[in-house]
């Protein structure tokens, strides 16, 4: 663009001028370095710049030679082949009248012709016409020639008026042409610039709906700043929020059953977007009166955050099921404080699943902590897509348990006969973040089942082929994904294959796993087309599971899409019953994500957990293979089910915690018991780690004010009157917490109970296990990306120096593959 | 070795094209493809190709054709292998017909390797998004001018002034930060 400008306005060299470039090579014809010379004459930015250019292509050229005569580059063709060359060039003079076309030639007739309505046109006068970068370093003499393409689309271009020799050559140029390539180039290259079109005028269609004949203006005048109006309203309890250094807007809440003043639900794009909060970040919020109502700007200052989002309120009752329980009001619960906003970013939907505070034991429902866990690792997969791409992933994207648990560790199995099928392992150490607190891993492990010993599968996949499916990064890796599977899968087991995307077809009946040939036949037979409308897909996959149900095996449904998840049940409430009820009846579901630019993050993961299912986002066929093939055991055979995790802090030792992750998983405490309650399930070989920030007694909390004066029990950390223990065993006096497990057998529906005393035996961080140091160094890198108010100390220099001494043998090559995404985020 | 006293006079260029071009060929397309034998195929199978033609090409054309055939088989290799997947997952930034793309899927591992080996400039080259490292590596390893390295890689001459000095200034400004390096530093 400014290349254009820059032409247009020959007095001038903007730093992004190419011609600085050519010109600093000696790539330009003389005339134009004549004139370009002019230019730079007054110019002494630009001089330096060229000079500068000069200077790094002379380190590149050196560095390359260095490389190169390192590598031991100069390896030629053997002998053998250089001899078949030889003889066939000496075939070739003989037989040069009669070139060898024929088919081959007429084929590639037909993408090149296709290439010249699309792309060859520039491609080809790029080759021939003079350019503006006239001589070539050789200062050869290119003659300037006709261009051919476009005006042939036979075979051969017998034009007379070209020497027999050239056309032939032109021609030849056309048989190696990249057509096809060049234009899915261009197509990408044409999305990524439509997505950022359409993101910004996704904002400003809003704005239009909402004007409804009213002028709202885009810049902050006549908006009232909304936290100047709502600070210090509002009788709850004071909130923790920390990050002093930030203009933070501090949510004020009323009893938790009013409305928050300042979260609030919107209309955006036609859609609800749920509730938008700033939930204890940085950012303001600012209203705009109409006369008709009030529209609402939430303006996080994040980094990367998609701008100032704009809506009209609405009120709760008409935000749309189907969210989840992540779809959070900020308040209280009883993992603690909450808050959180659904993000949209260029079409993919991220429900942000919450900022947690500090939680003081002696608060209301601060004594214990209840969760089920999870092992989903979609969030990394998708947060590693994005920083490989060169973007910062929104952090709504970020969900700190996926990021911990997508990395393998040691944790050693339980023994053989053991009492539970999972090992526990428990470490308290020094928090690397804030070294004042103790960071707590709570982690099990799953037995593993031998592959041979593994109950039968009953699998049918629901595979979305609409015609958002085709490119390569979806159908297609899926299919691979597929393959690789059906590899794995032996006489035991069945597998069928439903699709939908216009209507839903049985595109594979129930067929057992020996009959690999023809399975692979059907699944590669597999086409993306059509509509996305298949209603009854999902029933139609269910009752195929039905019939082919295995008493003594694994039922599972396997939903592989790239987001529109429609099924014919609508959205919403009908279909998560639906999951749950197939679920209860023994057929799981588990959700494979595929694709960019429409992922439904949120709703999918919603649904995978009511099913009892993973949701797994799936990014290359690395990541299909360690889902479908490394994980089978564990992706498909459940050992424990609704597992929950509870902890209940001892007020002598701790002063306040908070739950790494798991803010979408958390329950309340009186679930915990309550067997009807679903909750994560844990498959052979998984292992789950959890972590926990404690603020011991008398360390004060990181935004802690000075206590009122007047108020003699603010920030008393040790006001054990409040506490009411009902439910469990007191702990003892100097354990940190007490650690309960419930969990359920695999068919079973009444739930077992495991509990522990956890000490502090004082370790420092260095003397935690590896397991445990590399954990913390994943959660310090994801709060970061959370741009996390509590991260404390942790900055991506910490995050290198917690993660690279514990990186390990690490075979499967993750921990590096991190520690490169660290130094990604990092650059950016 | 042939002897080339054996050949016929006339498939004199057909040797003389192998003299100046096998080497950088093979160099080229064994950076895309990572193994030898295979990229000697890829070479050997341009070269046959350059024999049906049946005729010397012009002499500033050769070069680029060389390039492009090989560059065309290398494509079509990896897809064959499937390999070409892996790369679409940053669609749109990065450049799904090159190998080169892999870079930034690379490891962090073996970018640390490759700094070792060849300094720091270079490792920041892999970091590149593929277009702008493609013709990078045209220009400054294999020394093609930017006419060559358009009809190399199908971009326009000023599409590829564009490239070029977009990618000089990314690595400029990565130079200045000097962000990378990050386990083996504190570990080796």
């Amino acid at each position: 663009m400014s290349h254009r400008d820059s032409i247009g306005s020959p007095e001038t060299i903007q730093p992004d001028d190419p011609r600085l470039t050519a010109y600093a090579l000696g790539a330009m014809g003389a005339d134009e370095a004549a004139a370009f010379e002019a230019l730079l004459a007054t110019d002494a930015d630009a001089r330096a710049e060229v000079e500068a250019i000069r200077v790094l292509a002379g380190d590149l050229e050196a560095e390359f030679t260095e490389a190169s005569a390192a590598n031991n580059a100069a390896e030629g063709l053997d002998a053998d082949r250089r001899a078949a060359v030889l003889a066939a060039g000496s075939e070739a003079v003989v037989a040069s009248s009669t070139p060898p076309r024929g088919r081959r030639l007429l084929l590639w007739s037909a993408v090149a012709t296709a290439a010249s309505v699309l792309v060859g046109v520039p491609i080809l006068l790029g080759l021939w016409a003079d350019s503006e970068y006239g001589a070539t370093r050789e200062s050869t003499q290119l003659e300037r020639r006709p261009s051919l393409i476009g005006t042939t689309s036979g075979p051969a271009p017998a034009d007379g008026s070209l020497p027999a020799g050239d056309a032939h050559w032109n021609d030849v140029f056309k048989d190696a042409d990249i057509a096809e390539l060049q234009d899915r180039l261009n197509a990408e290259t044409e999305r990524a610039n439509r997505n950022a079109v359409n993101a910004t005028s996704t904002r400003n269609e809003v704005v239009d709906v909402m004007k409804g004949g009213a002028e709202i203006p885009r810049k902050l005048d006549g908006w009232t700043r909304l936290d100047e109006v709502t600070n210090g309203v509002g009788s709850g309890p004071a909130v923790p929020v920390a990050d002093p250094a930030a203009p933070v807007v501090r949510p004020t809440f009323g009893q938790p059953k009013t409305k928050p003043e300042n979260t609030v639900g919107l209309v955006l794009d036609g859609k609800a977007l749920g509730r938008q909060g700033l939930g204890g970040q940085a950012g303001r919020m600012y209203r705009y009166d109409l006369p008709g109502g009030s529209v609402l700007r939430v303006e996080p200052q994040l980094q990367g955050a998609n701008g100032p989002i704009m809506g009209v309120p609405v009120d709760p009752a008409d935000i749309p099921a189907g969210f989840g329980s992540s779809d959070m009001y900020a308040g209280f619960g009883a993992g603690g404080y909450w808050a959180g906003w659904n993000a949209r970013v260029h079409g993919e939907h991220y429900v942000h699943p919450g900022i947690d505070g500090f939680m003081a034991v002696t608060k209301r429902g601060g004594h214990t902590s209840t969760f089920s866990v999870d092992v989903d690792t979609a969030s990394y997969t998708n947060v590693r897509r994005l920083l490989n791409a060169g973007q910062r992933p929104h952090p709504a994207a970020v969900r700190l348990e996926e990021l911990v648990n997508y990395f393998d560790y040691d944790y050693a199995p339980p023994a053989a006969d053991a009492k539970e099928p999972f090992a526990q392992h428990i470490q308290v150490a020094t928090c690397p973040w804030n070294v004042k607190h103790r960071l707590v891993r709570i982690a099990l492990k799953g037995k593993e089942i031998e592959r041979a010993q593994r109950p039968a599968s009953n699998l049918v996949f629901l595979v979305d082929v609409s015609g958002s499916m085709k490119s390569e990064d979806k159908l297609p890796l899926l299919q691979s994904a597929l393959e690789m599977l059906v590899e794995n899968l032996d006489a035991r087991d069945r597998i069928s294959v439903v699709t939908y995307a216009s209507s839903a077809t049985l595109a594979l009946e129930s067929t057992n796993g020996d009959q690999r040939d023809e399975i692979l036949a059907k699944i590669r037979s597999l086409k993306a087309g059509g509509g996305t409308n298949g209603a009854g897909g999902i029933q139609l996959a269910y009752a195929e599971a039905q019939k082919h149900f295995l008493q003594e095996g694994t039922n599972r449904v396997i939903l592989c899409t790239d987001g529109d998840f429609n099924v014919g049940v609508s959205d919403g409430p009908g279909l998560t019953r639906l999951v749950q009820e197939k679920a209860k009846g023994g057929v799981y579901l588990s959700v494979l994500g595929f694709g960019t630019g429409n992922l439904q993050d949120g709703k999918m993961e919603a649904y995978s957990n009511a099913g009892n299912g993973n949701y797994a986002y799936i990014d290359g066929l690395d990541e299909a293979k360690r889902v479908l093939v490394e994980q089978m055991e564990g992706t498909l055979i459940t050992i424990a089910k609704d597992v929950k995790f509870q902890v209940w802090f001892n007020p002598k030792t701790v002063h306040a915690w908070r739950l790494l992750g798991y803010e979408n998983r958390r329950l309340a405490a009186r679930d915990f018991n309550d067997d009807s309650k679903d909750a994560g399930d844990i498959g052979a070989g998984h292992e789950v780690t959890a972590l926990y920030e404690l603020v011991p007694t008398g360390v004060a909390l990181p935004d802690a004010v000075d206590p009122n004066p007047f108020l003699e029990k603010t920030n008393a950390p040790k006001d054990e009157g409040e506490v009411k223990v009902e439910n469990g065993p007191l702990p003892r006096d100097k354990a940190l917490f007490v650690w309960r497990l419930r969990w359920k057998q695999p068919d079973g529906d009444t739930s077992e109970l495991v509990e522990r005393n956890v000490f502090d035996e004082g370790l420092t961080f260095e003397q935690a296990d590896g397991d445990f140091q590399w954990a913390a160094g994943v959660t310090a890198f994801g709060m970061l990306l959370r741009h996390s108010p509590h991260r404390g100390q942790a900055s991506w220099a910490l995050v290198e120096e917690l993660a690279c001494p514990v990186r390990g043998e690490d075979p499967s090559g993750r921990r590096a593959e991190f520690l490169g995404l660290v130094a990604k985020a990092r650059g950016q | 070795m042939t002897n080339p006293s054996e050949a016929r006079p006339a498939d004199g260029w057909i040797a003389a094209a192998l003299d100046a071009h096998e080497r950088v060929l093979v160099a080229y397309v064994r950076r895309r493809l990572g193994d030898l034998e295979t990229a000697r195929d890829v070479v050997q199978e341009a070269f046959l190709r350059l024999c049906r033609t049946g005729s010397p090409p012009p002499p500033d054309r050769a070069r680029p054709w060389l390039y492009r055939v090989c560059r065309n088989l290398a494509i079509d290799h990896l897809r064959k292998e499937g390999r070409m997947h892996l790369l679409d997952e940053t669609a749109g930034l990065t450049d799904p017909a090159t190998v080169n793309g892999s870079a930034s899927r690379l490891s962090a591992e073996r970018v640390a390797e490759r700094a070792e080996e060849t300094g720091r400039l270079l490792s920041f080259v892999q970091e590149l998004p593929a277009r702008q490292q493609e013709v990078v590596r045209l220009r400054f390893q294999d020394a093609l001018s930017y006419r060559e390295i358009a009809s190399v890689t199908g971009a326009s001459v000023s599409h590829v002034g564009v490239l070029l000095h977009g990618a000089l200034a990314a690595l400029r400004r990565r130079m200045a930060t000097q962000p990378t390096p990050a386990c083996e530093r504190s570990t080796s």
